[in-house]
């Protein structure tokens, strides 16, 4: 039988935190050597992404063409370096984007109440009726793909869920003492709004909002698969993967790297949001 | 509870017609103008007198006001539009499709549920242990897969290196099995995780112990009391992916040529068929909302506290 060891509770508490912290550091490295390549991609491709060749095309990875060429005879590897330049800044962005203005909306609401927060949480209730990337399909398909207009279709419904969680926390947090003491003390509102409060439900909400990069990062390449987003010469891996989908047969790395990539980049970002999840709740083990 | 049924149903009111507002206020914002749109989708010879002529026809010299409540009027009495490329009417076009995609959605809810329970109890029994970990590996990996990925790969393994099934659903039984798997294993990595977190919280509960101390069998605890506890989690679950399932079948349908809505929709997009795409998405979300009505219905028979709240 084995022997079994009984750590005391203090040490076993202490042992979980340092896997916590430990973890998210490691994850937080890889994150940020991830997108430091997305950023530096354009000086590190080994052929230019777009130069066409009808003679190599269709060729299987290389040493010359890691991850081969596509029916253009661009190489598929400088592409997917390229693209993550796309795929990655605009699915921070549109994050960045949706989570001020979707907090912002959902403190004022939860502060105030009244007309505007009316206002706001129905406009919040209309979109998110719409399923998913609907609402995307429609604003992308009536007026026009591109990159811009995809993330519109995006952000439309993406903020709704900062706004939801900041509301609900103002609201349970507004009769607290601290803030009513900060109140007397004569702070104005925008203080203590963004001086008190903020600070205090500012962790859950950048949690989600890592969480949702790999969401964002997924329906813009699905606009993008569906012809939609990011337009054809220029790479993004939805397209990419779009563009390899006739040649599956004969050439089936076109749509394979790209995929994959993209694949090992959400896992990276979701073990992100996990680790920092777990690292600002230390009360949560990571067992849920 | 027929009481909030009645609310509820008033509640999705004012919801549906934001959205039917939007939806039509969508094709206000579109490049250039419906009349010229509709002209260019049938082949007509575009001049200024048939542009004009045709914008008196579709009302588009009314306010936008006056064209939002006829429209709608005609939607409500089930006239969606004629579509502008063949002129068949909207809702014998969406009705056609209707079926395909509820049998898609179904037969992947049906998958994903008959895969992730099993599957999840067993995590959650066999915690931290290796048969755990893998489970929770694999689960990470499918969240992570975009469906549009993973639809290629299993056309390229089993449609065209294994040669087991068509790589073109169109709409056969035997075709339906690949876009199923394609959206049931996102789903099911999603709803296993949730159920492990579950059963492992009830596992922990006192009257787990109670019935373990009376000599309760494993089996039983688990299958009578926590099986119907974690239902709860599950229905939830339901509610939560209905979205993202809707919003899949638009992608896998596109792939496999699968003939429901989502294909149809992206048709009408190439072909900038604006009628059917409004019909699609106010059908899509009425589908939506009706589903998650059902749901929080059940939610509150199976769990009799929620009354309250």
């Amino acid at each position: 039988m084995d022997e079994v060891k009984i750590l005391p509770m203090e040490e076993k508490k202490k042992r979980s935190l340092n896997f916590v912290k430990l973890r998210f550091y490691l994850l937080m490295v890889i994150t940020i050597i991830l997108i430091f390549i997305s950023i530096v991609a354009p000086y590190m491709v080994p052929n230019d992404p777009y130069a066409t060749d009808i003679r190599g095309r269709n060729l299987p990875p290389s040493q010359e063409f890691l991850f081969g060429t596509d029916s253009h005879g661009r190489c598929v590897f400088s592409r997917v370096l390229i693209g993550a330049r796309t795929s990655i800044s605009a699915a921070l962005m549109l994050v960045i984007i949706t989570f001020v203005i979707g907090t912002t909306i959902g403190i004022v609401c939860g502060y105030y109440g009244g007309w505007i927060d009316n206002l706001f949480m129905r406009i919040a209730d209309i979109l998110l009726a719409f399923p998913d990337i609907i609402l995307g399909i429609a604003v992308a398909g009536i007026i026009g793909g591109g990159l811009f207009n995809a993330m519109l279709a995006l952000g439309l419904t993406g903020w709704t869920q900062y706004a939801r969680v900041a509301r609900s926390n103002v609201l349970t947090m507004k009769e607290d003492t601290f803030i009513q003491a900060a109140r007397l003390s004569g702070n104005s509102d925008l203080r203590l709004l963004f001086r008190h409060i903020l600070p205090n439900i500012i962790g859950v909400l950048v949690v989600i909002a890592t969480l949702q990069i790999g969401t964002m990062m997924m329906g813009i390449a699905g606009l993008s698969f569906l012809g939609l987003g990011v337009q054809v010469p220029q790479a993004e891996w939805g397209s990419m993967v779009n563009s390899g989908r006739s040649y599956l047969q004969i050439a089936p790395w076109i749509s394979l790297f790209p995929g994959l990539v993209m694949m090992v980049t959400i896992i990276i970002f979701n073990l992100f949001g996990d680790a920092l999840r777990d690292f600002l709740d230390p009360r949560i083990n990571n067992s849920s | 509870m027929f009481q909030y049924i009645i609310k509820r149903l008033l509640q999705l009111i004012p919801i549906m017609l934001g959205v039917t507002l939007l939806t039509f206020g969508l094709m206000y914002l579109a490049p250039g103008d419906p009349a010229s749109m509709k002209l260019s989708a049938q082949g007509v010879p575009i001049s200024q007198d048939i542009i004009e002529q045709t914008r008196i026809e579709m009302g588009l010299d009314n306010p936008f006001v006056l064209q939002y409540l006829t429209w709608l009027r005609n939607f409500l009495s089930g006239d969606m539009g004629k579509s502008y490329a063949d002129h068949l009417p909207v809702a014998e076009k969406l009705m056609r499709a209707l079926p395909k995609t509820i049998m898609l959605s179904i037969s992947s809810m049906m998958v994903t549920l008959l895969v992730s329970i099993p599957i999840g109890i067993l995590a959650a029994v066999k915690h931290n242990k290796a048969s755990d970990y893998l489970i929770r590996c694999m689960t990470f990996i499918g969240v992570a897969m975009p469906n549009f990925f993973l639809s290629l790969l299993l056309i390229y393994f089993f449609a065209l290196k294994l040669n087991w099934l068509p790589v073109l659903a169109e709409g056969s039984l035997k075709g339906l099995i690949l876009p199923t798997v394609a959206l049931s294993i996102a789903m099911s990595s999603r709803y296993i995780r949730q159920v492990r977190a579950v059963v492992l919280e009830e596992l922990n509960k006192e009257y787990v112990v109670g019935a373990r101390a009376r000599g309760v069998k494993e089996r039983i605890i688990l299958y009578k009391n926590v099986l119907y506890n974690t239902m709860v989690t599950i229905i939830t679950l339901i509610g939560l992916s209905i979205g993202s399932l809707l919003g899949g079948t638009v992608i896998v349908e596109t792939i496999f040529i699968w003939p429901g809505l989502g294909k149809l929709v992206m048709d009408a997009i190439g072909a900038r068929d604006y009628p059917v795409i409004q019909g699609f998405v106010v059908w899509m979300t009425f589908i939506y909302v009706m589903v998650n009505l059902i749901v929080d219905i059940s939610y509150r028979l199976l769990d009799p506290r929620t009354y309250s709240s």
